[in-house]
């Protein structure tokens, strides 16, 4: 059974949602499960449990837990966090889902960005992140992530 | 025994023994008190008994609680010596006019204070007068006249002009025709007041109208070497003062006056005193600030001997006349503290501090800045430490500038020569361990041992700004086998203003100097010197990571010249990195502490983007950023946020 990693969140804010954070993960679980994928959800103390994962393991030590786990599953998804820096550090390809931040400026072009179009981009790409508001229609259907992960690593 | 502190004296009569107490010391001093008048308390007598045997002691010790008033009597343990016998007395003398008398003379039958009477006279005829005797000859080795100091009358600013008794005569011999030579220099006159002198058939000692005998070496052939000493001294002489050898020589301190150009006229003021440092500040157009550098100087907890002022100012004020400077050097008598005012010779800071090197007389030299402020502390632990290792070239404080946020010592600074154009010195920040470090180089203020200053001196090549030349002074000690530290637990504080001293001058020069320090520092020494580059990451994981992925170009565009420091939030990303010679993972706050918290903008890769409306990849970004055109190799102490 392939291994696929999710990092599902970007770093809490103070007083609302993070507008990077996706809130149709638990289809896209849905939908990886049924296609057989063994998914390990990693992340931080206080970070909500996806459904349909197999793993959810926190505060792994990314020199070495979360390196290990990189190098033995198969692909990776994530938002705009830390994760997919870390990913590409290590020349492993995964999908990237992004919201209001342009991947064109934060994504590299050894993963899948995906997008729900360029007019929900913020406006200040470089501006601080409470400044953003959390914008629903800028996230891109979960069947559509499917489809474009199976175009790429199927 | 003590001293009775009277400062009416007019006459201070010093008197050098060692034994000989009944033959010499004896009716020496019954001599004394039968023909001087001591009743208007205005005669003192100071007794230096060195290396003297009890009976002598005892005997000085009735003496003293019999004639407390005007009596003093120095103790020392060991024989010094002639010289320094008079030099110590000449602290506890406080008579404007001084009476040099060996222990060997006996006066004469006389009405009292006949003998001191004639000895007085031509001061008050010549107003130059600075020596008179009773018997003078001509110096075969100089072909000078000069008075013999076993009976003679000097008047105290001939000492504040000329220095003490050479004390390289030690233990005696020559010293006389060595301190008249500098007096007639410095356009004193000598004078020997006795006419008619003759040496009685069979006896040892000489005779005339002064109502005086002498026995003349007695306690000299108690030493066995004494020809040998004797030819020495002519030879010292010979050095000095022979036609052939004064420009060669620099043990001279008139020579070295005269040579520097240092006359009488140019002699400001003059005070003379105590100890084992001299104390060196070049100044130029600061009289405003220079007063606080001299309290400080004035208030440590260890006086030093002297202090030299080289004033290069362009616009000179008449100190003498300035109530502030002449409370100091009032102050600085009262202390004991000699002090020169000398006129800089205009050609900066460099030769004014190789001329106080040349002309101090003392162990060790503290030079300070003219805009320096060492706390009280500070001389009294530079000497601790430079006492407990003769090793110790030189040693500094941390400089700490008054107005700026004093920071702690970042961990990529450090005294190392090749790391000199980080423009980065530990004396500049606060250390967490108060023991001492060595170091390659010293900065602005230190304390030196003369000795080590030499042969190198000062390097003279450089401009009147003198750039780096405190960098060149130090580091050539170092070279010459001396060690350098810096003493973390004292500070001298810097007081930066934007004018006076050399900042006033020509930029160029101070090119021109860097220049001049580059070529030394690569050819004569051959050190391959490193630069700066420095990155700061105040931002998340992920950018870590990405600047992680530049580390290889980073690596490979720098490392041959660069020290690179990468001062970040999450080292770990890092922690697959060997610190080594080339690169140092720090934390933000050392980065902060060595560049000021603006570093942090300077090197934010979304303030860049920002500010030029960045629309490639943030990676990308960061290339230019850090790899790009931000990098000034010729500004050679800048890192990429300087």
């Amino acid at each position: 059974m392939k291994k696929i990693i999710i990092s599902p969140y970007s770093t809490k804010l103070q007083d609302k949602p993070n507008p990077k954070n996706y809130p149709y993960w638990n289809e896209i679980t849905k939908l990886l499960k049924s296609m057989n994928y063994f998914l390990i959800q990693v992340g931080v103390d206080g970070e909500e449990r996806l459904r349909n994962t197999d793993f959810f393991k926190i505060n792994l030590d990314f020199n070495t837990e979360l390196k290990e786990l990189l190098d033995s599953c198969f692909c990776w998804f994530s938002v705009d966090n830390f994760f997919h820096h870390f990913a590409t550090y290590y020349k492993k390809p995964g999908v990237v889902i992004f919201t209001v931040s342009n991947p064109k400026l934060f994504g590299h072009t050894q993963n899948l960005n995906l997008h729900n179009g360029e007019e929900h981009f913020r406006k200040d790409q470089f501006g601080v992140w409470s400044k953003s508001e959390y914008n629903k229609k800028a996230f891109i259907d979960p069947k559509k992530v499917i489809e474009e992960f199976t175009k790429r690593f199927q | 025994m003590g001293i009775v502190l009277r400062h009416a004296f007019n006459i201070s009569i010093i008197i050098p023994t060692v034994n000989h107490l009944e033959n010499c010391l004896k009716p020496c001093i019954e001599s004394i008190l039968k023909y001087t008048d001591f009743s208007n308390l205005d005669i003192q007598i100071v007794i230096i008994a060195n290396g003297s045997d009890e009976d002598t002691i005892k005997y000085l010790q009735e003496l003293y609680q019999k004639y407390i008033s005007f009596i003093n009597i120095i103790h020392i343990d060991q024989p010094i010596g002639f010289p320094k016998a008079i030099n110590e007395g000449l602290k506890y003398s406080f008579g404007k006019y001084i009476v040099i008398l060996n222990d060997d003379v006996e006066l004469l039958h006389q009405r009292p204070n006949t003998w001191l009477n004639l000895l007085y006279k031509p001061f008050i005829e010549d107003p130059m007068m600075g020596i008179t005797g009773c018997h003078s000859l001509i110096c075969p080795v100089t072909n000078e006249e000069f008075i013999l100091f076993f009976c003679a009358m000097i008047k105290r600013e001939v000492f504040s002009a000329v220095g003490l008794l050479n004390e390289a005569f030690s233990p005696g011999y020559g010293e006389d025709i060595d301190f008249c030579i500098r007096a007639k220099k410095f356009g004193y006159s000598i004078r020997n007041v006795n006419t008619n002198i003759h040496y009685p058939n069979g006896k040892d000692y000489v005779v005339g109208d002064f109502p005086i005998s002498h026995k003349g070496e007695m306690t000299v052939h108690d030493i066995s070497n004494w020809e040998e000493i004797k030819q020495n001294n002519n030879e010292l002489l010979r050095k000095f003062y022979a036609q052939d050898n004064i420009k060669k020589e620099n043990i001279s301190l008139s020579k070295l006056m005269e040579e520097k150009k240092i006359t009488n006229e140019n002699i400001l003021i003059t005070h003379i005193n105590s100890n084992n440092v001299t104390v060196g500040i070049s100044t130029k157009d600061r009289y405003n600030i220079l007063p606080l550098t001299l309290e400080a100087v004035i208030n440590q907890t260890v006086m030093p001997k002297k202090i030299f002022i080289f004033d290069d100012s362009d616009n000179e004020i008449d100190i003498k006349s300035d109530i502030l400077y002449t409370s100091l050097l009032h102050i600085m008598r009262h202390k004991n503290i000699e002090y020169e005012v000398l006129r800089g010779s205009k050609k900066g800071q460099v030769h004014n501090h190789q001329t106080c090197l040349e002309l101090s007389s003392t162990e060790f030299i503290w030079r300070i800045d003219d805009d320096n402020i060492p706390e009280p502390n500070v001389l009294e632990a530079l000497l601790n430490e430079m006492n407990k290792d003769k090793n110790i070239g030189a040693i500094g404080s941390l400089i700490l500038e008054t107005n700026a946020t004093n920071r702690s010592l970042p961990s990529f600074v450090t005294g190392d020569i090749q790391d000199i154009y980080f423009g980065l010195n530990p004396q500049w920040f606060i250390h967490k361990d108060p023991r001492i470090i060595e170091t390659d180089h010293l900065h602005s203020s230190f304390l030196y041992r003369k000795r080590a200053g030499f042969p190198k001196g000062y390097c003279l090549e450089l401009s009147r700004i003198g750039f780096r030349e405190e960098t060149i002074f130090t580091y050539e000690m170092k070279r010459n086998g001396w060690k350098l530290f810096i003493h973390p637990d004292i500070i001298t504080w810097h007081l930066k203003t934007k004018h006076g001293g050399v900042r006033d001058l020509d930029i160029k020069l101070k090119n021109e100097d860097e220049a001049l320090f580059y070529q030394k520092l690569t050819t004569e020494w051959n050190i391959k010197p490193r630069y700066l580059k420095s990155y700061v990451l105040h931002n998340g994981i992920g950018d870590h990571f990405m600047f992680k992925m530049l580390l290889p170009e980073i690596r490979k565009k720098y490392q041959d010249k660069y020290k690179i420091i990468i001062a970040c939030c999450h080292p770990k990303v890092f922690s697959d990195i060997k610190n080594d010679e080339t690169i140092q993972i720090v934390n933000v706050e050392d980065a902060i502490n060595a560049f000021g918290s603006s570093c942090i903008q300077k090197n934010c890769v979304y303030t860049w983007c920002k500010k030029n409306n960045w629309d490639g990849s943030l990676l990308d970004a960061m290339r230019i950023l850090y790899l790009g055109e931000y990098t000034n190799e010729e500004n050679h102490n800048q890192s990429v946020f300087n």
